[in-house]
């Protein structure tokens, strides 16, 4: 779609398919239209008629910030738990509030804080929360023919384990910026955004195979927590089972309303896969290692 | 038939099937931040129309099936849990609304999205009652001087509390209207007439049937401001309708009881809107009998206003008449609460603190 009509479109409100969700976005900022049409390009408009899971708009928040410092926020039905960020900042703010949606209203899938990651059909969960290297790591595969299945969100379905593809623009920040860039200059990164509240931030745009491939769930072989050290060698180790467990439910979103159904679900996602702890001091060593996982 | 989309899905759920998207778009958005869409849910799950909605709808409604779930199994673990702590406290403790609907299994609870707990006790039992539960992590939330003296003095409940590390939210009453208002329902008559609980071999009490819709109605229709509240009149509409269908002098009795608790006026209210936007089977003759009845000039006025000031709008769309309903209910809601003198001095202090706020 080219971008004067995804403007229009955007400015009205448009029904965005984010597999596997349908997303209502509608925002006369300049800045997220562009935005949207850089990292979601590959994505599809879907028709109109289409009833949306979530709703949200991005706008100004009026008042004195019309004419001096002007403010982007994201509005959804409900009070969102975030403060307003500078309009430039808008494509962060919309993220954000679609992040804050998925991971809050979401009880059909149990949720992992985790990338997700794939080479021959063989899906590796990487878990963590920011700033610990598993979104670095996710570009840094794909970039290497891995399938991007998930960057942020693993939507696992508690009886079979199978993971439901939700491919985003990828999250870099600070330093990975750099080091995405150098290893891969040929992804497409979104412009950088600088001193946004955790520092300077970027996306990777989602390839056309991540978006078409997103409808065949893939089940997880293994779950890797990534430990960039650049003071260590190359290393996995094994985690033990009852470490394991406590470290997928801390990183649950919604593990407390499964009740038994996620305790069983972790617990057989434990036992019945690897769980490594994997330390690298650069991204060759760590893609490295992940290949020696699936092996 | 009602042309509102949430109206008719409340009252017709089957109708949920000829919705177009936009409909659903503007619906959604209206029943989430009301609770209402764990209602939907379970009215087109009733009505075997699920399969044929729009699939994100469906996937929305799994999630909050998913999480009225949890939440029933979560109010009574904290039902349990309250009693725990209250095990060396010589007093009876009656669950009020949720946790009461969880612990009976009642219809109502199904689809209900609502994690609090209240409980009622007698007043004589607060300051034991009330140290107990601060010793199981039960702690006050900060509140200045005035307003813990507002809750203290005038109010029927404590202060609300938190737990510290469940972040569950409890309010401990000892009657169901602030002592402040006009109506005085009767709190011995409702810890008296208390019916028996077991919670996980725990005893524990619920109020009666008839006093049960009766604090639901005074809640709604005495204590509150009736703003985007849909869902406390499906609670009411949904009660009734089970206690009715299970006892034929029911509604006798909610009558002889609402004369106890003088809650004539806002039981009145209740089923007259409960009928008017649900399409409740209230018997004839029952609004008749109640006593005391709203005089015509309120009830004109309630039948202006209350429609428009209840069913939620959409939170990018209020209509400047549902705006105004609000508005003056509001007032209405505050005056019911304390007398006039009292009221003013109320409001005094707390535009008093919100200009201090604003200045910094």
């Amino acid at each position: 779609m080219d971008p004067v009509a995804l403007s229009r479109r955007l400015a009205a409100g448009a029904v965005l398919s984010v597999p596997p969700f349908a997303v209502r976005l509608q925002t006369p900022l300049h800045v997220l239209q562009r935005s949207l049409h850089m990292l979601y390009g590959e994505f599809d408009l879907l028709d109109d008629g289409e009833a949306p899971d979530f709703v949200i708009r991005v706008s100004g928040t009026g008042g004195l910030h019309r004419f001096m410092r002007r403010q982007a926020m994201a509005f959804i039905d409900t009070p969102p738990p975030y403060t307003p960020l500078p309009e430039r900042m808008a494509p962060i703010m919309f993220e954000q509030a679609l992040n804050w949606c998925v991971a809050t209203r979401t009880l059909t899938h149990l949720i992992l804080h985790a990338a997700v990651v794939a080479k021959n059909g063989r899906a590796v969960i990487v878990p963590g929360q920011s700033g610990q290297g598993k979104s670095t790591l996710c570009a840094a595969l794909v970039a290497r023919g891995w399938r991007h299945v998930s960057d942020e969100f693993a939507l696992m379905d508690p009886s079979t384990l199978a993971i439901t593809a939700h491919p985003r623009p990828i999250s870099l920040k600070n330093r990975s910026l750099e080091v995405v860039a150098a290893w891969a200059p040929e992804m497409a990164q979104s412009p950088a955004y600088e001193g946004t509240p955790k520092g300077t931030i970027g996306y990777v745009r989602p390839s056309r195979a991540a978006v078409e491939s997103a409808p065949e769930p893939v089940t997880p072989v293994a779950v890797v927590f990534p430990r960039f050290d650049p003071a260590q060698a190359p290393a996995l180790d094994a985690m033990g089972k009852a470490a394991a467990f406590i470290a997928l439910t801390a990183c649950s979103v919604n593990y407390r309303e499964f009740g038994q159904a996620g305790f069983d679900a972790i617990g057989r996602l434990v036992d019945g896969n690897p769980v490594l702890g994997a330390t690298y001091p650069d991204t060759g060593s760590a893609v490295a290692l992940l290949e020696q996982v699936v092996g | 038939m009602t042309p509102d989309p949430l109206l008719r899905s409340l009252r017709d759920p089957a109708s949920m099937a000829t919705l177009t998207a936009a409909d659903w778009t503007g619906m959604m958005q209206r029943v989430r931040p009301r609770a209402l869409l764990g209602k939907l849910a379970r009215g087109a799950a009733e009505a075997g129309v699920t399969g044929v909605l729009p699939a994100a709808v469906q996937r929305q409604f799994a999630s909050v099936d998913r999480l009225c779930a949890y939440n029933d199994e979560h109010l009574k673990a904290e039902a349990f849990l309250v009693l725990h702590a209250l095990r060396e406290v010589e007093t009876p403790v009656v669950f009020l609304k949720g946790a009461a609907y969880a612990l009976l299994g009642l219809q109502v609870a199904r689809g209900r999205v609502s994690s609090d707990v209240d409980i009622l006790v007698p007043r004589d039992r607060l300051p034991a009652v009330e140290s107990a539960l601060g010793g199981a992590g039960w702690l006050g939330v900060k509140l200045d001087a005035y307003d813990q003296r507002y809750y203290r003095e005038w109010m029927h409940e404590l202060p609300p509390l938190q737990h510290q590390h469940r972040a569950t939210t409890m309010d401990v009453h000892h009657t169901i209207l602030p002592l402040s208002g006009r109506i005085r329902p009767d709190a011995q008559a409702l810890l008296r007439d208390a019916v028996p609980v077991e919670v996980m071999g725990r005893a524990a009490f619920v109020l009666q049937p008839a006093d049960m819709v009766i604090h639901a109605a005074l809640h709604l229709f005495q204590d509150g401001d009736l703003a985007e509240r849909l869902r406390e009149l499906v609670d009411l509409h949904e009660l009734a309708g089970e206690f009715a269908a299970s006892d034929t002098a029911f509604w006798d009795t909610l009558a002889e009881r609402s004369r106890l608790h003088q809650a004539g006026r806002p039981l009145y209210y209740a089923f007259h809107f409960a009928r008017r936007l649900l399409g409740t089977p209230v018997p004839d003759g029952f609004l008749g009998g109640l006593s005391p009845r709203p005089g015509p000039i309120s009830m004109a006025l309630m039948d202006t206003l209350a429609p428009a000031a209840i069913v939620p709008s959409h939170p990018d769309r209020v209509p400047p008449g549902a705006a105004l309903a609000r508005l003056l209910l509001f007032i209405r809601s505050h005056w019911l609460r304390m007398p006039p003198l009292l009221l003013a001095r109320h409001l005094a202090i707390k535009a008093w603190d919100a200009l201090r706020r604003r200045l910094g």
